[in-house]
């Protein structure tokens, strides 16, 4: 009990938080305007005829232009204001919601790493991130503290590893370690890549990157927590991303990674950068000033409350327990939990995971299996019998067709959509099957669902998909 | 740490000897592949393109009575079976941009909307440039040549086939300039870059083909219940199979490649490769076999509500297309789309 007291509500610095919290409001302002600038806000939400619902989710809807445009205002006012701590418990509110309202718009679109920045806009409203550093402590002294409590830390700490650990262990098959699967694919493909092409055309390249990878990413977080281990496991933590960047078209997130284990440095690393970064501003306001306001500069006032910093490092034992630990205990609970359990309930289907992908998202499974498919809809007029043949770029760009074409549940809500579209055109009660055929890690296509059955008679849920063909290799 | 880091090095190590797989022992050079493509298959195919349809035009120019009718149709068939070589390649020069198409929409769009070409004619109003790109190009012509030729439509015609030749003549020389260097350069596999674009189009041309050569004037969309034949390539010459075959044949070659240097031998360099190459050769002949059964005849109007020929043809397609569509872009590791994947 008292270790779980010390893990939890032990008087700790809070410098490693604000550096969480600056890093995070800097690469989804970066982020969002890169999104915006590359024309994304038209081909993700604008340009779209259907969207892909995500379980449980089906309420949230796209929003008229305008409003697409203005979340994404919204949300790059919100992550630069936390990134300032400015108006801080509600920027940070406003971003979570912002952004994870985005991200729920279109399955199509879904990234492990933007559910991690969900979770984490979610985990920092919770957090006094704004209590050093940040204009709400300017301008409100009354907050300002050098002091979080350790979980304000300890549970980023914990996301983060979830994301490595889990990531690391997914890579533990034989797929990806004895075949070197699917970077037998993905490395020749890059024999172009200044300086590096060569490396991945050798026969031995795509073993050395599987297995290296699977180490990386389960042990990663190991060495970073290790005082000792955590200068060269960084250089690992920067090498591993860029060349992971270099690979793949996979945006700001090698950046993102990069940033976000910064959190396991030692206290004194953050506050060192955070008073650099002080003095740097107080400098540059002092020059603003000299040159403005030129009578009323002091000189003196160079110099003032240089020294004077209480750094807070030395009295980061104590144990002070909050008014409602009691809650603390169950949300923290509750929360580590879910992501410690939610991620492998994949044991509770039947089949091959890769092929079924029944409790693959959410998972941390990231950049896992190359696989792709071409679904081929039929609709049938259950009173003429005619069957006419879809052509899914009428209804679908290309990124959502392909993501369409080998998952099963997106599958499903294509025909449920197809359905309803041509029983509104006139059909009468329309069947629709289909038949894709999934290949996956080079293996030869095969059907993924079974082409005899009438999709609109079946209803997505939690339960086993047994229209999926299980997968032989 | 060190001991780890050992640990580490020396497993990787262990795990190169272990590799005794000799997957991609045939290194396949993709700068060498986009240049045959641009040196055997584009730059020859847009400049036999150029030549016939301005031979086309010359003629036309020529066109006065009706005396020589009958060769313009002849040199019109000859133009637009020779582009159809090219009708694939709309990158770079004949790339959609701001307020043009690409080539292929721009010149050889059907149905040909006959209303509106009828009131063009008419009132000798003959903008080039609007939106109607069903009022001119390769098919607007053959509803002149093969359908209403008159003093009037005559003039019409002769604007239209400048048009056309000069837009193909416009592509056909930034390949035979720059363009071709801009192309080998562009040397990776990326959404955009050379590879990845000339697939993207490969495929949109062979659903070009199953879709709206053969799909939709066949009635086979859904709810549509019954053929469309006014919706068939080249309605008024009668050329439909001939184009169609052409086209076919066209894809082939190019998946084929010449020098091993095409996509064909791309594949066989690639793991999985041999299996798909041969599905798609199994394929392509049972493609070929339907073609064979079908007679240019199925393709008019009293013949098409159900033809078995035709739709047999279609359905083999239709099997053609997920080796063309998911397997071989998945085995070549080529990126269709600039979205971000699920990164690591």
């Amino acid at each position: 009990m008292a270790n779980i007291n010390q893990f939890l509500f032990k008087n700790v610095p809070i410098y490693p938080l604000v550096t969480f919290r600056m890093v995070l409001g800097f690469l989804m302002f970066v982020s969002t305007l890169r999104f915006i600038y590359l024309g994304w806000i038209e081909d993700h939400y604008i340009n779209s005829k259907f969207q892909f619902k995500f379980y449980g989710f089906e309420w949230v809807q796209l929003l008229p232009p305008f409003w697409m445009y203005a979340l994404h205002g919204l949300m790059l006012l919100a992550s630069l204001f936390v990134l300032l701590g400015f108006l801080y418990r509600w920027s940070s509110i406003l971003l979570f919601l912002t952004f994870t309202y985005l991200e729920l718009i279109d399955l199509t679109y879904y990234l492990n790493h933007y559910y991690f920045i969900s979770l984490a806009c979610l985990l920092m409203i919770f957090l006094p991130a704004n209590r050093n550093l940040s204009l709400d402590a300017w301008w409100q002294p009354s907050i300002k503290t050098n002091q979080a409590r350790a979980w304000h830390i300890n549970i980023l700490k914990f996301q983060i590893f979830v994301v490595y650990f889990y990531a690391g262990i997914a890579k533990i098959n034989s797929d990806w370690l004895v075949n070197a699967l699917p970077l037998k694919i993905w490395l020749p493909a890059n024999d172009k890549v200044p300086l590096l092409g060569w490396l991945f055309v050798q026969d031995w390249a795509p073993y050395v990157f599987s297995w290296g990878g699977m180490f990386y990413d389960t042990f990663i977080i190991f060495f970073l927590l290790n005082a000792r281990t955590r200068p060269i496991a960084y250089i690992f933590v920067l090498v591993f991303h860029a060349i992971v960047g270099i690979l793949f078209q996979i945006g700001v997130f090698p950046v993102v990674m990069m940033g976000i284990t910064l959190i396991f440095f030692s206290d004194k690393w953050h506050l060192q950068w955070q008073l650099a970064l002080q003095s740097f501003l107080r400098k540059g306001a002092e020059i603003l000033r000299l040159n403005w306001f030129k009578k009323k500069a002091i000189n003196g006032d160079l110099n003032k409350g240089k020294l004077t910093v209480d750094t807070g490092l030395e009295e980061a034992s104590m144990i002070s327990k909050p008014a409602f630990w009691g809650f603390h205990y169950i949300f923290l609970t509750i929360y580590v939990l879910f992501q410690l359990l939610f991620p492998i309930r994949y044991v509770l289907y039947p089949g091959n995971l890769f092929w079924t992908e029944e409790g693959y998202r959410f998972s941390w499974r990231v950049m896992l299996m190359e696989k792709a498919g071409t679904a081929t809809f039929y609709i049938k007029d259950a009173k003429t019998g005619r069957v006419g043949i879809v052509n899914n770029s009428e209804f679908l760009n290309l990124h959502q067709e392909k993501q369409m074409a080998f998952q099963p549940d997106m599958i499903l809500q294509f025909a449920h959509f197809l359905g309803n579209y041509y029983k509104s055109q006139g059909m009468h009660n329309p069947e629709v099957r289909v038949e894709a055929f999934v290949t996956l890690n080079a293996r030869p296509g095969r059907l993924l669902i079974d082409p005899e059955r009438d999709l609109m008679k079946i209803e997505d849920s939690w339960v086993h998909k047994d229209w999926i063909i299980p997968f032989k290799d | 740490m060190r001991i780890v880091v050992l640990f580490l090095i020396g497993f990787t190590f262990l795990s190169c000897n272990d590799s005794t797989d000799p997957v991609n022992e045939v290194k396949f050079d993709r700068t060498a592949f986009l240049e045959n493509y641009a040196n055997s298959y584009i730059i020859p195919g847009f400049q036999e393109a150029a030549n016939k349809a301005e031979v086309m035009h010359l003629a036309i120019e020529q066109l006065n009575g009706s005396s020589d009718l009958e060769e313009v149709k002849q040199l019109w068939k000859d133009a637009y079976l020779s582009y159809i070589n090219v009708s694939q390649y709309n990158i770079g020069p004949a790339e959609e941009e701001v307020l043009t198409k690409s080539l292929v929409e721009e010149v050889a769009t059907f149905p040909v909307n006959i209303t509106a070409v009828n009131a063009k004619i008419d009132s000798k109003d003959f903008k080039l440039n609007d939106f109607q790109r069903d009022t001119r190009g390769f098919f607007t012509m053959e509803y002149i040549l093969f359908e209403n030729f008159n003093e009037s439509s005559l003039l019409y015609l002769t604007e239209i086939s400048s048009d056309l030749n000069s837009r193909i003549a416009a592509v056909n020389k930034e390949w035979q300039g720059d363009y071709k260097s801009t192309f080998v350069k562009n040397d990776g596999t990326s959404a955009g870059s050379s590879t990845s674009q000339l697939y993207n189009e490969f495929l949109k041309s062979f659903e070009s083909l199953k879709n709206f050569k053969l799909g939709l004037p066949l009635g086979l969309r859904p709810g549509q219940t019954a053929a469309v034949p006014g919706n068939v390539e080249a309605l008024y010459s009668g050329n439909s199979l001939l184009f169609a075959e052409q086209h076919f044949k066209s894809l082939k070659n190019f998946w084929l490649g010449s020098n091993q240097k095409g996509f064909k031998d791309y594949l066989l360099s690639v793991e999985g490769g041999e299996a798909l190459v041969s599905s798609t050769e199994t394929q392509i002949l049972a493609v070929e076999n339907a073609f064979s059964s079908v007679s240019p005849s199925d393709f008019s109007s009293e013949n098409l509500d159900g033809n078995v020929s035709l739709i047999d043809l279609h359905t083999e397609l239709q099997k053609l297309t997920r080796y063309f569509k998911s397997e071989m872009s998945s085995l070549l590791g080529i990126a269709i789309t600039f979205s971000s994947g699920d990164g690591d």
